[in-house]
């Protein structure tokens, strides 16, 4: 059983093909790096991973399961964890919020022990209030526990998605492009704790176009061209592939 | 402080004193006030329960409904028909009104929930129209156009609600249980989810959590509170018609919550004594009764029209549409 398997995975938007007979399989622990031309369908795919649109061919099985037709929020509470390539947290509201409602989705609270729990449920919040200012404190944003999410930086909303990972705890990871538009120093800060996650054995599939950190991170890459797989293997075989270099530099 | 800050603090001020001097002093009460206050009072907190319940649907949820007066509506009818015809007491007919129109908005909600947007406002709307019309054409049921009249005075263990200080006592309390009620939900961990559901639903659902059931309680709660309201209201007129919870009525209590200020309990009840007090001020301006009704929707139409100008939040709301 693979930890994740994609079989003859297709999607179309009004007849133009996005993903087409897309095939692979990833394994626990793995860091696979997802890259291709714009419009390849990387960002579909991740789309159609997370039921956000929905397959038109094809399967995928997550730890032996078919969660094809699966609604997004069932496919999130299995573990799987997305952000999104422009960062999309919940603006109205303050960064110590979005980052609880990450911590919380496993427990979700009734509206009943709203009433008959209110002293539980005051403990566990603490709790959480405390696991969130240990993460924002980890990345020098704990004086923005109560800030307003739309009044964060672009770097800083980035970081704040992926702190909505950390806090899930999720088994696969999936990022899109979480490095691009930001400055060196967050893209360190960024992949130090990619690579955190890689070593507590999560899974992760990365989109991303920097090649370097593609290079740094991956175990392995799929390169994607109008909505095909072009090539599978090491970053360093992908690279000299005839048809890699054909997708990004032409003919 | 902020200007918010201080009207919020000035609203519950004035709230807390209207409600202990009423509640607490009855004699100087009416020593000082006329009937027609009271009715004036009396309307208000009625208007405060419909927006806090629309608020909480609307406000903290950002699903924006056009379908509030049917809940009003149906809450009327229930107590009004069950008193009238079937000899149910009140305070047993009052409870059935918030259960009918929770178990009606929770399956409404099934539709409307799966839309968003210009959409969402659409259907809301037309479930509106579909129970306007069910008040209107069933008239086995309804009397229709002629209405429901001589509904009787609520009575509970020999103590009857005849005058309209006992019946303002009534509303107030629904009213504190309502804020209780509403405040309680939307400051806990519960109330997070709905504020992400307005904020941003697919993060939400990408998070982990099923929207859609989160969506329909929030619709047959705030549906319940607003007919519990609705029943009270038909006690103390006596009568009903359909006319009374047409659109116009759902209009004006959204109309409440956005000038008021979305997300902000004590908003909804700052734009509910706006739109109670200004259109009966209007009456003291010598206007002929002709154009009493239509003066007090232009009035309403330009408040909304210069407030989203100048302030998009509202009065004292907490985020922008």
């Amino acid at each position: 059983m693979h930890f994740l398997e994609i079989r003859n995975l297709g999607k179309n938007f009004q007849g133009v093909p996005a993903l087409q007979d897309l095939s692979f399989t990833l394994e626990q622990g793995e860091v696979l790096g997802l890259i291709g031309p714009n419009g390849s369908g990387k960002s579909t795919f991740f789309n159609v991973l997370t039921h956000l649109a929905p397959a038109d061919q094809g399967q995928i099985f997550f730890q032996g399961e078919d969660i094809t037709q699966q609604k997004t929020y069932e496919i999130a509470r299995r573990g799987v964890a997305r952000s999104f390539q422009d960062a999309h947290p919940m603006p109205q509201i303050t960064v110590r919020d979005n980052l609880d409602l990450a911590f919380s989705y496993r427990t979700p609270v009734s509206l009943a022990s709203v009433f008959w729990r209110r002293k539980a449920l005051h403990n566990e919040e603490q709790i959480h209030f405390q696991g969130i200012r240990e993460l924002l404190g980890k990345v020098g944003l704990q004086n923005k526990e109560q800030v307003l999410a739309q009044n964060l930086s672009y770097g800083q909303g980035k970081l704040l998605e992926i702190l909505k990972i950390l806090a899930r705890d999720a088994k696969l990871i999936l990022l899109d492009e979480p490095f691009s538009g930001l400055f060196p120093e967050m893209i360190l800060l960024i992949t130090k704790l990619l690579k955190e996650l890689a070593q507590q054995g999560k899974t992760i599939l990365l989109i991303e176009h920097n090649m370097e950190l593609i290079a740094e991170l991956s175990d392995r890459v799929i390169v994607l061209d109008a909505g095909k797989k072009i090539a599978d293997g090491k970053f360093a075989e992908i690279r000299r592939d005839a048809l890699v270099q054909e997708a990004y530099l032409g003919k | 402080m902020s200007f918010a800050k201080n009207l919020e603090i000035a609203s519950f001020s004035l709230f807390f004193l209207l409600s202990s001097t009423l509640c607490l002093l009855p004699s100087v009460f009416y020593l000082l006030a006329m009937e027609y206050l009271l009715h004036i009072a009396i309307i208000f907190a009625l208007n405060a329960v419909f927006a806090v319940s629309l608020n909480y649907i609307a406000g903290f949820t950002g699903i924006i409904s056009f379908g509030h007066s049917a809940f009003i509506g149906v809450g009327a009818y229930t107590v009004a028909i069950l008193t009238k015809f079937y000899g149910v007491p009140f305070f047993a007919a009052f409870p059935a009104a918030f259960l009918l129109a929770g178990a009606i908005g929770y399956l409404v909600a099934f539709p409307i929930t799966k839309l968003s947007g210009d959409s969402l406002m659409l259907i809301s709307l037309g479930f509106m129209l579909i129970m306007y019309n069910i008040f209107l054409n069933w008239t086995e049921v309804t009397h229709g156009a002629l209405g429901i009249k001589a509904i009787p005075t609520p009575e509970i263990w020999g103590w009857t609600l005849g005058t309209k200080f006992e019946f303002l006592l009534f509303a107030v309390l629904l009213l504190i249980f309502t804020l209780y009620i509403f405040s309680r939900i939307t400051r806990s961990p519960y109330g997070r989810v709905l504020t992400g559901i307005r904020e941003n639903e697919v993060l939400l659902q990408g998070v982990g959590y099923a929207t859609a059931k989160y969506k329909r309680s929030v619709f047959a709660l705030g549906g319940a509170f607003a007919a519990g309201a609705g029943g009270i209201y038909a006690s103390y007129l006596s009568f009903i018609e359909p006319g009374l919870f047409a659109s116009l009525g759902s209009v004006t209590v959204l109309t409440m919550v956005i000038l008021g200020g979305l997300a902000n309990n004590w908003g909804a009840i700052l734009g509910a004594a706006l739109l109670t007090i200004t259109p009966e001020a209007l009456r003291f301006l010598g206007l002929p009764d002709s154009i009493l009704a239509e003066m007090q929707q232009i009035l309403y139409g330009l408040m909304l029209f210069f407030l989203m100008l100048l302030r998009p939040r509202g009065l004292l709301g907490r985020y922008q549409l």
